[in-house]
């Protein structure tokens, strides 16, 4: 069953010079409980597809057109009331920066509650909701690590910590931007494995957007290849990576270090 | 006689302390590190953040002045330099830096960036200088119409360009190349490397390869050392480390690599760093291939 239907989405920044097309007319379609990657080198529009499916575009970036069918609506239609209980609620997002993405003066579970109390869980639940999350993410000893600041947790923690609160309102979908490369390789190898166990366990789907192809082939599906803010090639991840029809997606396997060997 | 000899290097960090606050904690981020690069070599150093790869590759050119230890090139101690001697050490001996965005000066434009070494070194006349320059910039492929540029007009991979231009100016020797490529797009970095790869054979270059990275390093490297806390715990030829890893930390490193292939069985090891015992010492454990186990 279709979950996100992303139709012929275009996205412009609007410049003093005039409309720099940035996501070229974008179909992209996930599937509840799938894990789909999305890859592309810096500049090709991965980050504004996110940022758009989710409404969290700013000028000068504008979607031009295009619907994002999500369990049946289109999320372009909604007012923002209904659209802020999609966010965090339905669909929510995970950063490449846990540091950037926390806030600093705010002990991380009051963080992980606040998504909570905000999509009208009580304090008290809220609480005790936060220490279940916390555990499901393995941090050790929950109760004292709740009452940390960011600045006190590891990279690898924070990013937990960013997942706890993405999965505290029981999403059906999650976009995660990037989420593992800002990690050493041990700590990466950690979090990609705790996302495929928790996106079994609460049946999620994932929007992987990445540009490491051994993430994609870790933990992806499907694959879609952007470039340019167009996709270039999208297919299940076996044929992507074994047979790319597309000459970009090749070059960029090709350009993966020791591809030919592994 | 090796290139370049580092002898039980070690350098520590004071961390906090300060008036009221708690005694400061020390950082061991070289403690007693030995490797010995060969001509030609090109030497991975490997580990992740907080390994003390960077410092190390820091203390060679005394960009950070080691606790004790050695470094010597060509037989000659450079710990020992006058900072006169170590400014002539350094025509030899240059360095790349990972992000090319904030090694450079913004406010110069990229001819002046890579003439001044010359300058600083006292070499040529300005017209010399500037034909120096021109062919540098040819030589690792920039187009010369584009020396007037400020480094903001240039792509990032066009920047880390500059900045092994610049490290070629005054025809090194041996090259520290710290996360040369880390900060770049996989196809640029592909093309840097080759780069490097080519300009290691067409001038002779040595490098010290310092990455985390590994299929990168495995890739390009013809020795590998790979750094944990400060330590190096396991250092050989690249073939023999990547297939019989033989430090309980190197085998965790090498599992986690991501492998491009969906069906390759995941057998990802952990390693517990409260087992991590700082004191074993190297010994051969194949041929040409030292482990601390």
């Amino acid at each position: 069953m279709t979950l996100l239907d992303v139709q012929q989405l275009t996205v412009t920044f609007e410049l003093r010079g005039g409309a720099l097309t940035v996501v070229d007319d974008l179909n992209l379609s996930i599937g509840a409980g799938e894990t789909v990657g999305l890859v592309g080198e810096s500049g090709s529009g991965k980050s504004v597809t996110a940022l758009a499916i989710l409404r969290l575009l700013q000028p000068p970036a504008r979607v031009r057109g295009g619907r994002i069918v999500f369990e049946g609506r289109d999320l372009m239609t909604l007012s923002e009331p209904e659209m802020r209980s999609v966010r965090g609620g339905r669909i929510s997002l995970i950063f490449q920066e846990p540091m950037a993405a926390l806030n600093p003066t705010m002990r991380v579970g009051d963080q992980i509650a606040e998504g909570l109390t905000a999509h009208g869980v009580d304090r008290g639940e809220a609480r005790r909701r936060v220490i279940e999350l916390l555990d499901a993410v393995r941090i050790a000893d929950a109760t004292a690590r709740a009452r940390d600041y960011p600045h006190q947790l590891s990279g690898g923690m924070r990013q937990r910590v960013m997942i706890a609160i993405a999965l505290a309102c029981h999403p059906r979908l999650v976009i995660a931007d990037e989420p593992t490369t800002a990690l050493d390789v041990t700590i990466q190898a950690q979090v990609l494995e705790m996302l495929r166990e928790l996106k079994d366990r609460f049946n999620l789907a994932l929007l992987l957007i990445t540009h490491d192809f051994g993430v994609i082939a870790e933990m992806a599906d499907r694959v879609a290849v952007m470039r340019a803010g167009k996709l270039v090639e999208q297919g299940p991840v076996r044929q992507i990576l074994r047979e790319p029809s597309h000459d970009y997606t090749r070059r960029l396997l090709n350009a993966v270090p020791g591809m030919s060997r592994r | 006689m090796p290139l370049l000899e580092v002898r039980r290097l070690v350098k520590h960090f004071a961390k906090g302390g300060g008036f009221l606050a708690p005694a400061p904690v020390i950082v061991r981020a070289v403690d007693d590190v030995s490797f010995v690069i060969e001509q030609g070599d090109m030497f991975g150093l490997v580990g992740e953040s907080g390994s003390g790869k960077s410092t190390t590759g820091r203390c060679i050119l005394r960009l950070v002045e080691p606790d004790s230890g050695d470094v010597l090139f060509r037989d000659v101690s450079v710990l020992r330099f006058s900072r006169q001697r170590m400014r002539d050490a350094r025509r030899e001996m240059q360095i790349v830096f990972q992000d090319p965005y904030s090694s450079l000066n913004p406010r110069m434009r990229a001819r002046d960036i890579v003439e001044e070494p010359l300058i600083v070194h006292r070499l040529g006349s300005p017209t010399q200088r500037q034909e120096r320059v021109r062919e540098l910039f040819e030589l690792v492929g920039l187009d010369p119409t584009h020396l007037g540029r400020y480094p903001s007009e240039f792509s990032g991979g066009q920047r880390q360009r500059i900045g092994i231009a610049r490290a070629l100016a005054l025809n090194p020797a041996f090259i520290v190349a710290d996360e040369p490529v880390s900060a770049l797009d996989v196809s640029i970095q592909a093309q840097v490397i080759d780069l490097l790869m080519e300009l290691r054979a067409r001038l002779g270059l040595t490098y010290l390869f310092i990455a985390h990275d590994l299929r990168l390093v495995e890739q390009i490297c013809n020795r590998v050392a790979v750094m944990y806390l400060g330590k190096i715990v396991e250092m050989g030829e690249t073939g023999s480390i990547f297939s019989n890893p033989a430090h309980p930390y190197t085998r965790a490193l090498l599992s986690a690599v991501p492998r491009l292939d969906p069906d390759a069985p995941r057998s990802r090891v952990d390693f517990d760093a409260s087992l991590f015992q700082r004191e074993v010492p190297m010994r051969e454990v194949g041929s040409s291939h030292w482990a601390a186990v």
